[in-house]
């Protein structure tokens, strides 16, 4: 066995431990590795010996020494510029009076001649954009920046306006200027600074020395923007190191904090020189005193604007409210820009109430209470939600994008907000043109970043941050990027929360819900099902659990256990009802809206009812009519008013979504054939056959269109389309292509057990009418076998394959076992939907027509459909119809020819009504499909 | 707390509560007022040179600090930089390359100084390859020689034993003085 090489330390600490004579043989013992062996040697001598560390480190950089710039002469050639006289030298910069001639006309400026070297490409270039950008600005307050440039050897040089005046707070002095006129002064200057930051520029610096007054009496900025330029490593390096010395009484605190440099920052800066002028002295850095309580009675004669009483007196309440206000701490509660500070001022000038106010005992005991830390945690969770809720808005653009050219508005709109964001979160970049801004995702990858960097987020919100961002760039399409991300936060979910702790349960949902999409349904719901049962139950209720609930339903919504889902939905939805009692947020809208679909999907029309109507409510609240949540919602609540027969809402409403759909989608589009299926049912329901054929005939097409003729997914409107075929005598043609689709659908090596049985229906409703009752019946039995497992014994669902069931048993003489599918059949829409149902009243016909061979009990169930459809919310023509067509046939089989002429009348009255409203029906869907964009 | 630490401290880290941190504080602020009586840089007061170092600490960034020990390596990282940052101005001058002309402040002989420059930057380079065999070694030099903590607050900053820190300390200066010769 070959011995892992000895660690260096390991070899050194050993040979330390010997005495000194016996190191050198032990070493070439266990140590074979010459140059290895050579440099231990150095280390033990160096061991014994006198070394540079065992001084002090003071003493080293003393001996270094500082390498001390010292200005060049006069006459010295900078660039196209000759040096003519010091005007000052500052710890970055040295500042001379330099001229240049041109065209034989000299022009003088000041040169500021950087002390730091720019070395590296990277450094020059960015200096040569921020002086580009500089250059640009032009304003009669600002002192120009003329030119800029870099010696042979990397050191940088800057041109500037030559301003020949002082410093404001001299000038104020020295002119004895009262506090008005000190005022007015301050104006301008605010008003030459708000000019900059239109352009986007921060001064970063701006101190008495930086703002002159010049000899005719007119501001003039300097150095606007010069604290940037010198910062070579301001925007963004990893290394950020701050190589200007900023001047710290006029530093807002975000400087010292690393913070974003804002336009807020010159407010800072602005309100301690105003602070300084009114006051006659420099506020020092963490005095948070008004100005007022400031004036010393033994300030020098000359600085104040008055004597020290009148002073406090003119500067107390206003002044002093508009000085605080400038120099909050917090960049986002000063005045939003130099103009409304400016403003604010007029208004005290011309006695108006000013904008600013003391700060409230709330505020300042927040300022007291750990502000730093959760300033940090609020904007990062803020930056977070803007761009998750922000990534939506433009996956959502760009996919309609994809689809439809009328989205190109929704697109712009998308990217404004991006483009007022992306401004936001980089800085104020004035010369970054807007193709080279980053894209949403790289924005969302440098907020993961700083999420990941950011030691002082807690678990709880780091788990919860970590799971929006994996759930969003999963539907950006990154999809293993997601993933990891979410699982990053089940991770630190895992070992820094409890097992009950709601941001860990989201996030495991999270997981599992991107795990689901991937197809691994089993994964997901083990991890569910284990993590729910640490969850803490109902007496631990929480927003996480809720979350796990939700999946959990999906996953068994999409096994085909809708029973198993609604056990779900229904306990997160009560956990939501007592938690959040009268709220709707989006969990409620996830919550609902999926119970609610379930409900429906088990035919439980009349409890998913009320939940669609809230759901569509708070849609059209939320987004408007015109979207794609909201049109979802009116399709499904349309599908349950259909089956509640209020059809006539139903189809405004499918009408309106359609709107929407025609407006935004492209045709050929799946979506409208869920739309135009919608429709189908509601003329279906009525038996209008002729326009449902027509629906449901566009809605196959549209399938065939998109899967062909043979994809058995795809199979649904056809399955209808043949129905309407039956319905109106061509149940040889029905029963052709249905078998067709029936053997396609069972080759199937999944074979869907509801798509099959909702095929066996029809072709059993099709082979009784062609008079071949045994096949029927035996589909009928095999479709009520698999509803009963899907959706139980008393699921409505089952009605139909009983009806189907019942009548091939009439038809083949087995009355009595008819009669028990029809009793049955009757006991379930009984239960089921509430009086006027049409399921009840196609019930009441079905014990009627079972029983036609005792036309007195036919009869009593004919004239109880009657009464039945009296309570519907519309009247049930077709059905009344069949109703007194019965009660004609049996007053007929009875003899009794009075009542089956009356009745006849009516059978005679209601088809003429039938007639006119399917005519109706059919010109007022022909105008509406026909105009309007296309859908097919 | 002494008054002489700076308000912008006090607000942003939060008040420090060991009595090690007024040290480092003071050799700071001694550090400063040296750079101020050898600089010409008359605009400046020791205040502002005090500021800068701290802002020197990762651009202020780590004065959110998680826990004192924290603020004693951000120090003696800190206090590496102006060693290096200042032993390369003297290279540079060497070097002749600027079109500034320099000239010595703290020493009057030029050669002195340029060898205790090259000393720094040697030592430098030494401790960046010490960094990538032995971190905790460089740390607790840097915390040692830099900040000038005791092997005591070292164990305490680094969470481990005193005798580790001895242990970590005689590794490292053999390993630096070696590499130096």
């Amino acid at each position: 066995m070959i011995e892992p090489a000895p660690n260096q330390r390991d070899l050194f600490e050993a040979a330390l431990a010997l005495a000194p004579e016996q190191r050198a043989a032990w070493l070439v013992e266990h140590c074979s590795d010459a140059t290895q062996r050579g440099a231990i040697e150095r280390m033990l001598a160096a061991d014994a010996g006198a070394h540079m560390l065992d001084h002090s480190f003071d003493a080293l950089l003393d001996d270094i020494g500082q390498a001390e710039v010292v200005a060049p002469t006069t006459g010295l050639r900078i660039g196209p510029f000759s040096l003519l006289e010091k005007l000052g030298e500052g710890g970055s910069s040295i500042v001379f009076r330099a001229e240049r001639e041109q065209a034989g006309v000299k022009q003088a400026v000041a040169l500021k001649l950087l002390r730091r070297g720019l070395y590296t490409a990277d450094e020059q270039r960015r200096f040569r954009d921020e002086r580009r950008a500089l250059t640009q600005l032009r304003h009669p307050g600002i002192a120009r920046l003329i030119e800029g440039g870099l010696t042979d050897t990397g050191m940088p040089y800057i041109a500037l306006e030559l301003v020949e005046g002082e410093p404001i707070t001299a000038h104020a002095r020295n002119r004895q200027l009262d506090l008005r006129q000190r005022l007015d002064l301050f104006v301008h200057v605010c008003r030459a600074v708000e000019a900059a930051h239109r352009a986007l520029i921060v001064h970063r610096d701006l101190k008495p020395s930086n703002v002159f007054v010049t000899h005719d009496g007119d501001i003039k900025l300097l150095d606007f923007g010069i604290a940037k330029l010198l910062d070579a490593d301001a925007r963004g390096d990893d290394t950020r190191t701050l190589h200007v010395p900023l001047t710290p009484a006029y530093a807002a605190p975000e400087q010292f904090a690393g913070g974003q440099i804002t336009t807020a920052t010159d407010v800072y800066a602005l309100g301690i020189l105003l602070d300084e002028m009114i006051t006659g002295q420099r506020r020092e850095h963490g005095d948070s005193r008004t100005p007022s309580s400031r004036i010393s009675e033994n300030t020098a004669r000359g600085e104040l604007p008055a004597s020290p009483k009148a002073v406090r007196r003119q500067l107390r309440g206003d002044l002093d409210n508009i000085v605080i206000k400038a120099t909050t701490p917090e960049p986002d509660r000063r005045y939003a820009s130099a103009g409304s500070f400016a403003d604010d001022i007029e208004r005290h000038l011309a006695g108006e109430p000013v904008g600013a106010h003391p700060p409230s005992p709330w505020y300042r005991a927040r300022k007291f209470v750990g502000r730093h830390r959760g300033g940090v945690i609020t904007s990062a969770l803020f930056v977070l939600a803007i761009v998750a809720a922000l990534a939506m808005a433009v996956w959502q653009a760009q996919v309609a994008r994809r689809e439809a050219h009328r989205a190109n508005e929704q697109a712009t709109r998308a990217e404004r907000v991006k483009d007022t964001l992306v401004s936001l979160f980089s800085g104020l970049d004035p010369d970054v043109p807007p193709e080279k801004r980053p894209t949403l995702e790289q924005i969302f990858e440098k907020g993961i970043a700083e999420l990941r960097a950011d030691a002082a987020i807690e678990p709880a919100l780091r788990v919860e941050l970590l799971s929006i961002a994996g759930h969003v760039l999963h539907r950006l399409g990154q999809h293993q990027r997601g993933l990891d991300l979410a699982g990053e936060a089940v991770a630190v979910g895992e070992t820094r929360l409890p097992p009950d702790a709601g941001p860990y349960l989201t996030a495991v949902a999270t997981l599992s819900h991107l795990d689901f999409y991937e197809g691994r349904l089993d994964l997901a719901g083990a991890r569910l099902g284990s993590v729910l049962d640490h969850a803490g139950g109902e007496a631990n209720a929480n927003s996480g659990q809720m979350d796990i609930l939700i999946e959990l339903a999906s996953i068994a919504r999409t096994r085909g256990d809708l029973k198993q889902a609604v056990v779900h939905l229904e306990r997160a939805n009560a956990m939501y009802d007592r938690l959040q009692p009268g709220q709707f947020d989006d969990r409620a809208f996830a919550i609902r809206g999926e119970l609610a679909y379930t409900y429906a999907q088990m035919s439980r029309y009349e409890q998913a009812l009320p939940m669609e109507r809230a759901l569509v409510d708070e849609a059209v609240r939320r987004y408007g009519r015109e979207h794609e949540t909201s049109a979802r919602f009116m399709g499904d609540l349309g599908e349950c008013l259909t089956k509640l027969g209020h059809w006539s809402e139903a189809l405004g409403l499918l009408e309106s979504s359609g709107d929407f759909l025609r407006k935004t989608l492209p045709a050929p589009n799946p979506s409208f054939s869920n739309w135009l299926f919608g429709i189908g049912w509601v003329f279906a329901d009525q038996e209008l056959w002729q326009p449902a054929e027509r629906v449901f005939g566009d809605a196959d097409a549209i399938m065939i269109a998109r899967f062909g003729a043979d994809f058995p997914l795809a199979f649904g409107p056809r399955a209808w389309l043949a129905e309407s075929w039956t319905q109106q005598g061509r149940a040889e043609q029905a029963r052709a292509e249905l078998e067709r689709m029936l053997a396609l659908q069972l080759a199937l090596k999944q074979p869907n057990a509801r798509a099959i049985a909702m095929l066996r229906l029809p072709l059993g409703r099709a082979l009784l009418k062609l008079d071949r009752p045994e096949p029927a019946r035996a589909y009928a039995e095999q479709a009520l076998a698999t509803f009963r497992q899907l959706y139980g014994e008393e699921n409505s669902r089952n009605i139909e394959p009983l009806a189907l069931l019942a009548r091939s048993l009439a038809a083949t003489g087995a009355h009595d076992e008819a009669m028990t599918a029809a009793r049955e059949a009757e006991k379930i829409a009984g239960a089921s939907f509430a009086r006027g149902n049409s399921a009840r009243v196609r019930t009441a016909l079905l014990l009627g027509d079972v029983q036609r061979k005792t036309p007195g009990e036919a009869g009593n169930h004919y004239r109880a459909a009657i009464d039945e459809a009296a309570a519907a919310p519309e009247r049930p023509l077709a059905l009344l119809i069949e109703a007194h067509q019965g009660l004609v046939d049996m007053a007929s089989a009875a003899g009794n020819s009075a009542e089956a002429q009356r009745e006849q009348a009516a059978v005679q009255g209601l088809r003429r009504e039938f007639d006119a409203k399917a005519r109706d029906a059919a010109n007022q869907l022909d105008a509406w499909l026909t105009h309007g964009p296309a859908y097919k | 707390m002494p008054a002489t630490v700076p308000p912008a401290v006090d607000d942003i880290a939060g008040p420090p509560t060991s009595v090690s941190f007024d040290a480092v504080y003071d050799q700071l602020k001694k550090l400063a007022s040296r750079q101020l009586t050898h600089g010409a840089h008359n605009t400046l007061d020791t205040t502002a040179l005090v500021h800068e170092v701290y802002l020197r600490l990762d651009g202020g960034r780590a004065l959110a600090f998680e826990h004192p020990g924290q603020f004693f390596s951000y120090a003696a990282r800190a206090m590496r930089h102006i060693l290096v940052d200042r032993a390369r101005g003297r290279m540079r001058q060497k070097a002749g390359g600027d079109w500034v002309k320099v000239t010595f402040t703290a020493n009057a002989e030029a050669q002195p100084a340029i060898e205790s420059a090259e000393q720094a930057l040697a030592l430098e380079e030494a401790l960046l390859k010490l960094e990538q065999t032995d971190d905790r070694a460089a740390r607790v030099v840097e915390l040692r020689y830099f900040a000038g903590l005791t092997p005591e607050q070292i164990a305490d900053v680094l969470k481990v034993t005193r005798r580790t820190v001895d242990r970590d300390w005689r590794y490292a200066r053999a390993f630096l003085h070696a590499a130096l010769e």
